[in-house]
């Protein structure tokens, strides 16, 4: 009955300084101006995510955990403080270079899946390779690559409609995988999905991280991506409550039902 | 390892753009036709209006060209019996043109060459326009004083005198009016009026002359029948008058003038009881209500004007015609064949063939002019309401009020066009911010947008501009009859066309502005947003 995860033993936790840092952020804040009303979303945090880590971020909703999530992001931008992706400062960069760094540096993947209705599943795929300037072919190419690599090289040519929550994830996966970005920023990649999907989902997941080196940054609730995460981040009340590395918590899955997961 | 370079974003190529375009516009094919919609009802509404205004323009001219005949036929009837008078000849010649068919007469009867009828002219030209600008627009009240009891061009012969002009001077100063030029350039006009006198009358001695001489030949005969009668030598007996007409013109005048004539005779056969009786009795109408319309909607057609030329060949016809002291009727150039005295057969069947050809040759041209008249209706109607629309003058030949309208159902249009696109930009919220989140400029957003709504415009212009003739030419249709299609002015509406179509993508694009922008400014941020 106790979850199969395979790369548990696989990761050792990483001390600071010895691995290089993707992104860092200094004295973060961000303050919502509501009328007469101001709203601290985050209260100054300071961290570093260190390159082809698996992170997950926890934390109540409301607790600022969506607003980090788009700081470190490139979507969002701080009230002070500073985001280093790379050390390269997201502040100083302008509205084109930030859609640069969007289309090849950082893949998303969102809860909703938020893939475009009227395209095909490989049409999803090569979307970015499109804003990116990839030649029609060689983007079909890759495209049929990454769909073969989650798994959907069969359904290339069906619609997000005709599509399971499960499909939709993955051509989301390869879709954010189009431009070989160096990052994978995952708002409840699972979410919307069920015990059996999400755990393929996850595998994926830590497949590219283990494989192709990607930094993975969930914001989450599913206990077993935690599981399988390098370091696991708590935010509370718009500052970093805790950070700790998987050997120093203890995570129980266990699975509901019986025949349902196997 | 990955490193990360931050360098500009690339441009799509428009045609990328375009391919994506298409693709959405697909999916949303329901919203889409609702927008094109829109376009479709302004640029119709447009198009109509150009389609009538053009149409309703050439038939206009047509008009004219068409009733150009039956205004040279008054002209020559009324100047072969009644001498012109001054104000008559100062009109007519401040409208001669060098060389034409007046000059030459003016020439020939002023004996002078062409500086003196050019100057006659260009005085009478001024005296026109003194007359037209300023004598006819004060009131008789305020022309009393100036000039006393003259009228016309009396009042520049009575101004010759000086103490008249002494009061003139007085009086206009008190009026307070303007002249189309300054008093002293009147003055200077008023002495060269006096200067003319002499040739101008000198010509209206010699065209009255000429119409004692006319008169003579006329002979008690009507000037019309006269016109008509001439056909090659028309010119050369006017010409032994004095009149100067050249050959075609006098070939329009004698054809128009017999279809006048014929017109008479038509008319004229109303007179006779008989031919009442039998057309009631043909058509089924009560006596009382005969009228001219019945009887040449009825010989319009072949088999009526066969029936009436066949009832104006018998005895019994003769007998009643006879008791109103009428003419037989015939509008051929043939002789009513008589019946032969005797009992010869060859001459009887002889009678029997001419009589047949007679009876043929006059219902056929019965059946023309019968045509000819219904169609004359029919223009004097056209013109009426063609002069009522009173479509002819402003901007593009539209009346304020067309423009107004034009202008207002344009911003209808886009603030229609607007709203459609806002909310398609609302509900696509999370495409568009997904899209930034993949890496789509600002820029590629607002394009996308605006290329949208411009492929919109195209099918909506085009939709609309071909529904917009096709009413435009129906209302044409009705109001002007088969004149609106045969005077269809076809290139000038197919480049109405392009431009109605290019206005409906101009007035989409403009109205796509604004929702691009929205679009453009959303924040990427916006895709993690659940609903």
């Amino acid at each position: 009955m106790q979850e199969n995860i395979q790369t548990q033993q696989a990761v050792p936790s990483a001390p600071s300084g010895q691995r290089p840092v993707i992104i860092r952020t200094k004295g973060l804040k961000k303050i919502y101006q509501m009328g007469q009303v101001q709203t601290h979303a985050l209260r100054g945090i300071d961290v570093e995510l260190y390159r082809s880590e698996f992170i997950s971020i926890l934390g109540p909703s409301g607790s600022g955990k969506s607003t980090f999530f788009n700081m470190i992001g490139g979507l969002d931008s701080p009230s002070s403080g500073r985001v280093f992706i790379d050390e390269v400062d997201v502040a100083q960069l302008n509205a084109v270079e930030l859609a640069f760094l969007r289309c090849r540096k950082i893949g998303y993947i969102f809860q909703t899946y938020n893939l475009v209705q009227y395209m095909t599943c490989l049409e999803n795929v090569t979307v970015p390779m499109a804003f990116a300037g990839v030649p029609t072919d060689e983007a079909r190419d890759r495209g049929m690559r990454l769909l073969d690599l989650v798994g959907l090289k069969e359904r290339w040519f069906h619609k997000p409609i005709e599509m399971s929550g499960g499909q939709q994830q993955r051509t989301a996966i390869a879709r954010s995988m189009a431009n070989n970005p160096a990052i994978l920023l995952c708002d409840e990649p699972t979410g919307n999905l069920d015990l059996k999907t999400g755990a393929e989902i996850h595998s994926i997941l830590k497949r590219l991280n283990k494989e192709q080196g990607v930094t993975v940054i969930c914001a989450t609730h599913d206990h077993r991506l935690i599981n399988i995460s390098d370091r696991i981040l708590w935010i509370r009340d718009g500052t970093i409550d805790r950070i700790a590395n998987r050997s120093e918590i203890t995570v129980q899955t266990g699975s509901i039902g019986g025949h349902e997961n196997e | 390892m990955k490193t990360i370079e931050v360098k500009n974003q690339v441009r799509l190529p428009l045609g990328k753009c375009v391919e994506l375009v298409l693709n959405g516009v697909r999916f949303r094919l329901f919203r889409s036709a609702i927008t094109v919609v829109i376009i479709a009802l302004a640029v119709a509404f447009l198009m109509t209006m150009l389609t009538e205004s053009m149409v309703s323009l050439e038939v206009g001219k047509a008009l004219k060209a068409r009733t150009g005949p039956r205004d040279s036929l008054l002209f020559w009837s009324s100047r072969l019996t009644s001498p012109m008078n001054e104000q008559e000849l100062t009109g007519i010649m401040a409208q001669a043109k060098a060389g034409d068919d007046r000059w030459r007469e003016f020439q020939a009867w002023g004996a002078l060459d062409d500086r003196g009828v050019a100057s006659l002219a260009e005085n009478s030209a001024a005296a026109m326009t003194y007359l037209n600008d300023f004598f006819s627009q004060i009131t008789e009240g305020q022309r009393r004083p100036l000039v006393g009891r003259a009228s016309g061009a009396a009042i520049f012969t009575t101004l010759g005198e000086p103490d008249r002009l002494a009061t003139f001077r007085t009086e206009f100063a008190k009026l307070g009016k303007q002249m189309p030029t300054s008093l002293g350039e009147f003055e200077k006009f008023l002495t060269e009026w006096k200067s003319l006198s002499a040739a101008r009358h000198k010509i209206l001695k010699a065209n009255a002359d000429s119409v004692n001489m006319a008169r003579a030949v006329l002979n008690d005969a009507q000037p019309v029948a006269f016109l008509a009668s001439g056909k090659e030598d028309l010119p050369a007996k006017l010409a032994r008058c004095g009149f100067v007409i050249d050959g075609r013109q006098a070939g329009i005048i004698s054809v128009q003038a017999r279809q006048s004539l014929d017109n008479e005779k038509i008319e004229s056969l109303l007179k006779i009881p008989l031919v009442q009786a039998k057309l009631a009795d043909r058509t089924k109408v009560k006596i009382a209500s005969i009228n001219l319309g019945t009887l040449l909607g009825e010989i319009s057609g072949s088999s009526g004007a066969e029936w009436l030329a066949k009832l104006t060949a018998t005895s019994e016809y003769y007998k009643a015609a006879d008791q109103l002291k009428m003419p037989a009727f015939n509008l051929t150039d043939l002789a009513i064949p008589v019946p032969p005295a005797g009992q010869d057969q060859a001459a009887q069947e002889k009678f029997k063939k001419d009589a047949q050809a007679f009876v043929a040759a006059n219902a056929e041209r019965v059946r023309q002019v019968a045509r000819g008249r219904l169609k004359d209706n029919k223009l004097a109607e056209i013109e009426a309401s063609v002069l009522v629309s009173g479509e002819s003058k402003g901007f593009m030949g539209f009346s304020p009020r067309t423009l107004w309208l034009i202008v207002v159902s344009f911003i209808v249009c886009v603030v229609g066009i607007t709203n459609a696109m806002l909310m398609s930009v609302t509900e696509r919220f999370r495409e568009i911010a997904t899209m930034k989140c993949l890496g789509a400029t600002d820029g590629f957003i607002m394009v996308n947008f605006i290329l949208e709504s411009c492929m919109q415009g195209i099918a909506g212009g085009m939709i609309g501009s071909a529904l917009g003739f096709i009413l435009g030419m129906l209302r044409s249709w009705v109001s002007c009859g088969a004149m609106a299609w045969e005077q269809m002015p076809g290139a000038v509406l197919l480049a109405a066309m392009g431009c109605a179509i290019v206005t409906g993508v101009l007035l989409s694009a403009l109205a796509a502005v604004y929702p691009a922008y929205v679009a453009a400014r959303l924040a990427p941020m916006e895709a993690m947003r659940i609903e």
